[in-house]
């Protein structure tokens, strides 16, 4: 299943990775398994990934580690949101 | 003058003028009898730092489609006759305004409390960023605890 990854603020800057599209391991179902396979990449990936707080958006809606990806979906990783 | 939409949002990395805006919302307005608006600004100090700068970075489509979301809350919970927010991104320097929210409806505690309500969860929800240039490098804001409660506030009864 292919998705699209976006990034931004402080994690777009430690994995240098803004957009991709990913073609998922047969594996990877929810937000979670998508971290793991996220994090297998290499330090960089696992010490972004893996310092708190984490926050990640489905098709543009909040969603939680456990949430089902669907093909074509966007999912976006970032940190707690910080404007007005 | 253009029609002007009742409900609004935008985000934008040009300054936006207080005067001109609240004219432009009420163009046309016999009924409102209360406009509150808030500015948000950019300080020149920030926990005990220097700012000479700060970048504003946002999620495009999903900020609007948020900044939506809250807008649609606050009409569910106060008799709203319009509300206009405008939040910028991009470079901005101390004394820049960064956001603003009017609204307006018959009586002033609507317009002032859904003012203050909108404020807090923009604050939570909308898909902002702050990065901060200090005389001694960059650093990204973090989210603040004030904040959340800020927002848990008007939730603590549902």
């Amino acid at each position: 299943m292919k998705i699209r990854i976006l990034y931004f603020g402080e994690l777009r800057e430690q994995v240098g990775v803004h957009e991709e599209s990913v073609d998922l391991a047969a594996a990877t179902r929810t937000v979670s398994d998508l971290i793991v396979e996220l994090t297998a990449r290499g330090s960089v990936w696992a010490s972004a990934l893996q310092t708190d707080p984490l926050r990640i958006a489905v098709n543009q809606e909040m969603a939680s580690l456990e949430a089902v990806l669907s093909p074509n979906c966007e999912v976006a990783l970032f940190r707690p949101v910080t404007g007005g | 003058m253009t029609t002007h939409e009742a409900f609004s949002v935008c985000v934008q990395t040009e300054p936006f003028d207080l005067g001109r805006e609240y004219n432009q919302f009420l163009v046309g307005d016999r009924s409102a009898g209360a406009v509150a608006s808030f500015v948000g600004r950019v300080r020149e100090t920030n926990d005990n730092q220097n700012i000479k700068q700060l970048e504003l970075e946002h999620y495009p489509g999903m900020t609007e489609k948020v900044m939506h979301e809250v807008l649609i809350d606050a009409q569910g919970r106060w008799p709203l006759l319009g509300v206009r927010v405008i939040h910028r991104v991009g470079a901005l320097s101390p004394g820049d305004n960064i956001v603003l929210v009017l609204t307006s409806s018959a009586h002033r505690h609507a317009a002032l409390d859904a003012c203050a309500f909108i404020m807090d969860h923009l604050k939570t929800r909308a898909t902002f960023w702050k990065k901060e240039q200090t005389p001694e490098g960059q650093r990204w804001v973090k989210g603040r605890d004030s904040d959340q409660e800020a927002q848990a506030r008007w939730h603590a009864k549902d």
